[in-house]
């Protein structure tokens, strides 16, 4: 046992029970070093006992310093005589316990003086970066971005630095992985902008693996993936090959099919949305038939989507039976006769329409508007000869009735919506938007909006905000309008912000509209919105929407 | 930054005496010979009733502080504290944070207490110590210097890197270590402020800059606390000039020949590279292949900031590994951790 050691043993025990050990043992000069913990006594001490400054040395045997004071000698460590005043000589304090803690002393100094250095593995280094990093007022704002200061931009400026063809600074990378490992809305962003130095950190910490997949890493190309990956690592490389080969893709799931498990299934069927065409019919068809019920809805609902299909033939038939024009003088169809299914088979419930409504709306209604919903929308192009936009302002009448049937009139609206959502078919989501027949149903609207060109789109959106008379279903249709509002939506939505601004008793304030304005507006807006923050001093979510604008404009402009 | 030097000794010493700007020297020259005197003795009874604590703690043995609360030293830190010892008392109440149960607590405490034992004989001793040492060991007992002494004294004049900042709790205070390292000399100094929690603290060194500033020492063997004298023009940034680490060892038993009280030593290691032992711990590893640990569990920012490539790194060594406060690379510059 090193003398240090000994010197522990001795006082964990108590000098009470134990002797003091001798302080000295000299190394012998072929002695090994011994390892960090018990370093070697830094040089042999002298016959007096001191510690001169030359003996704390590092093993390279440097001398510690020139001209250091005698400190060892000054104090005499080792309890030399004049410690305990004792008389002159070479005695030791008398009491054990002061001998032991004199002794203990110098070995402290000598084992902190005398430290060695270890051996350690460097760790790989990054791969160089191909993109320059952003300009330090950039780099600045982010810092404040993601220590919270309007910290809901952080996409937005990810993406601008991407599009400058930028990165974030390296000091950085661990706050932003570290955000996109609860967020995962943000890794696709934080993946563009990371650079190569984000990935390379990425993979050194288990957290950040996300980032791995996400920029996609060699690692997940590797074909043996399909066969060998974990499920998550399977349905990442099915969905990258069905945005690039759609055909490989489901040559790739059908070698596998029968033997997966219906969880799996169901998961690799959903990747087909992307790529989806006529050429996925018989795949799709044959899911009708299996055996696990999410694997069916999936495969009705993608079938829904192609209208050429034989499926889309069938609900044509179902459809026709269900509404049929009323032709009038002038040969042209006048009304609607609307008579929803009358019973429920098996051939329905094969393609997707449950026996019982998802909606509460009963079962007959529940049918006609499933029937509708996945209807190819042409078929009434054909069958009422007429443009969507004549076709939707058609009365919906029952058999027998010369009013229009309100209840019927909505199934019938909706199940196009519906279709027009899912078949992203523009003509007849303006029709259905300019007809105004889906007002009350804000979920809706917005997946009409969203069917609309992007050129169209804020316009309609702009139409539909002044139309709402809610803030809930404005706020429901606006958060699924992206970014960045300008022209007549942003005027729309400043329009109502200023009203409730300007009307205290009209009730609470649309905070969250506002908030919601602060990410969307283009930042060209800040001027006006914070003109309108000055007139009404006393709202304070206007003030904080003037604030992220001007944020979010100065932001913009340091990523140019 | 003196009003708040100042403070410090307000807050440590107990109410009702008065506060001590000066050493007994100043005392004296103002005609209150006995409050100095009465000072003096306080300190001398309360080392000594810290002597014989340190003695019984040694004599019954350190396993039975293995289980002992933190309370423990926190009393004997209050009676330092009425002794005027404030430095002692600050020592003493640190050892309540030693990790105990399963960890190296005894070990450490050994140290400790023979660090102290070693304060308390060179004390009593004072009289025998040459002039710079004496004046080590009285500041490390808790007698101050005042700015104005300290500003008469050693002056050296350097382009200053401000290396690292680190905040810590003492005393019911928040104290600012700010670490310098001259770039001609390369000799280090610490600029310690103190502020009470919630206030803020002197903001005037910011860590990557590189002053030009003439710093003034506190007076001791080891002379590395210091006062920005002056300060020449403005900041620049330029890259910092370290050392090895051998070079970083063989100034700390430099250091501690001089003054083996002093903990933590600044260090300021260049080209070295983040590396990992065989257990996975990381470590800093230089061109000659000699690492050193690093204290620290977020070592992310550390990683990103150099990519596996050499780089400067500052901050806080002791033997128990490299506590890092900033780290420096071309296209960054420096980056506080």
């Amino acid at each position: 046992m090193s003398a240090w050691g000994e010197h522990v043993s001795a006082a964990l025990l108590g000098t009470r029970r134990r002797p003091v050990p001798p302080l000295d043992r000299t190394p012998r000069p072929d002695e090994a070093p011994p390892p960090n913990g018990t370093p070697p006594l830094a040089g042999a001490s002298p016959p007096d006992g001191t510690l001169a400054p030359d003996e704390a040395s590092p093993p390279d045997g440097t001398p510690a310093s020139e001209g250091a004071p005698p400190l060892g000698r000054a104090l005499e460590l080792d309890g030399a005589p004049a410690l305990d005043d004792a008389p002159a000589g070479p005695a030791e304090p008398t009491e054990p316990a002061a001998r032991l803690l004199d002794q203990a002393a110098v070995l402290t100094a000598r084992r902190r003086a005398g430290w060695r250095p270890v051996t350690a593995e460097p760790i790989a280094p990054a791969p160089a970066e191909t993109a320059p990093v952003v300009p330090p007022t950039a780099a600045a704002r982010l810092r404040r971005i993601l220590s919270g200061e309007h910290a809901r931009v952080l996409p937005e400026w990810l993406d601008a630095a991407a599009r400058s063809g930028r990165r974030v600074p390296a000091h950085l990378l661990p706050d932003l992985l570290h955000r996109g490992r609860s967020d995962r809305a943000l890794r696709r962003s934080i993946a563009r902008a990371a650079g190569r130095r984000g990935v390379w950190l990425a993979m050194q910490n288990l957290d950040w693996a996300y980032l791995v997949v996400a920029s996609g890493g060699e690692a997940a190309e590797d074909p043996e993936v399909w066969k060998t990956g974990a499920r998550a690592q399977r349905v990442a490389h099915l969905m990258r090959l069905r945005a690039t080969d759609p055909a490989a893709a489901r040559t790739t799931l059908s070698s596998t099919w029968t033997r997966e498990p219906a969880p799996e299934r169901a998961l690799f069927l959903a990747t087909f949305e992307r790529g989806l065409s006529l050429a996925d019919e018989d795949f799709l068809e044959a899911g009708l038939d299996d055996r696990g019920l999410e694997v069916r809805r999936i495969a009705a609902d993608l079938l829904a989507r192609l209208p050429g299909s034989a499926y889309g033939a069938r609900m044509a038939d179902r459809a026709r039976a269900c509404l049929r024009p009323q032709i009038g003088p002038a040969a042209t169809p006048q009304q609607i006769l609307v008579d929803p299914p009358a019973d429920h088979d098996e051939a329905m419930r094969r393609d997707g329409i449950p026996y019982h409504a998802a909606e509460r709306v009963g079962n007959h209604a529940g049918w006609l508007r499933e029937i509708l919903a996945r209807t190819p929308l042409s078929t009434w192009n054909d069958r009422f000869g007429a443009a969507p936009e004549r076709i939707v302002r058609l009365p919906i009448v029952v058999d027998g009735s010369h009013e229009p049937d309100p209840g019927r009139t909505r199934d019938v609206h909706l199940g196009w919506a519906r279709a027009a959502a899912r078949q992203r078919d523009a003509a007849w989501a303006r029709a259905l938007l300019l007809g105004d027949v889906v007002l009350g149903e804000a979920t809706t609207l917005a997946d009409l909006l969203d069917v609309l060109p992007a050129a169209e789109r804020d316009g309609a959106a702009a139409e539909s905000a002044r139309r709402i008379m809610g803030h809930a279903d404005r706020l429901t249709v606006l958060e699924r309008v992206p970014g960045p509002w300008a022209g007549a939506l942003a005027a729309a939505v400043t329009t109502t912000l200023a009203a409730a601004a300007a009307d205290p008793d009209g009730g609470r304030f649309p905070v969250d509209l506002a908030r919601l304005a602060g990410e969307r507006l283009a930042p060209a807006t800040a001027p006006s919105l914070a003109d309108l923050a000055r007139r009404h001093p006393a709202c304070r979510p206007l003030s904080e929407l003037a604030d992220v604008l001007r944020f979010r404009h100065d932001m913009l402009e340091e990523l140019q | 930054m003196s009003a708040d030097t100042d403070s410090v000794e307000r807050v440590i010493e107990p109410e009702g005496t008065p506060a001590h700007h000066g050493d007994a020297g100043d005392d004296r020259a103002t005609g209150s010979l006995t409050t100095a005197e009465r000072r003096e003795r306080r300190v001398a009874a309360g080392v000594e009733e810290l002597d014989r604590w340190l003695c019984d703690q040694i004599d019954q043995g350190l396993a039975h502080a293995d289980r002992a609360p933190s309370t423990m030293w926190e009393d004997v830190a209050r009676r330092l504290v009425d002794a005027q010892a404030s430095g002692l008392a600050v020592r003493v109440r640190e050892l309540g944070a030693i990790p105990g149960r399963g960890g190296d607590r005894p070990e450490r405490l050994l140290e400790e207490y023979a660090l102290l034992r070693l304060l308390t004989t060179a004390y009593r001793r004072r009289d025998e110590l040459p002039e710079p040492l004496r004046a080590t060991v009285r500041s490390r007992v808790g007698f101050t210097v005042s700015q104005e002494e300290v500003l008469a004294g050693e002056r050296i004049r350097d382009h200053w890197y401000v290396a690292g900042c680190r905040d810590v709790d003492q005393d019911r205070l928040v104290a600012r270590r700010v670490w310098l390292r001259g770039r001609e000399t390369g000799r280090s100094a610490l600029v310690l402020t103190f502020a009470a929690p919630g206030r803020a603290l002197d903001a005037s060194l910011a860590v990557g800059d590189t002053i030009d500033a003439e710093l003034a020492f506190y007076p001791g063997a080891l002379p590395l606390r210091a006062l920005v004298a002056a300060r020449h023009p403005a900041p620049a940034q330029r890259p910092p000039r370290g050392t090895t680490v051998a070079g970083l060892l063989r100034e700390h038993a430099a250091a501690l020949a001089r003054d083996p009280w002093q903990e933590p030593w600044p260090a300021v290691l260049a080209g070295v590279r983040p590396a990992r032992d065989d257990a996975g711990r990381p470590h800093l590893v230089d061109g000659d292949g000699d690492a050193v640990p690093l204290r620290t569990t977020d070592v992310w920012r550390l990683l990103a900031v150099s990519g596996g490539r050499p780089f400067t790194v500052s901050g806080e060594w002791s033997p128990q590994g490299l506590l890092p406060l900033s780290a420096w690379q071309e296209e960054e510059g420096t980056v506080a951790l």
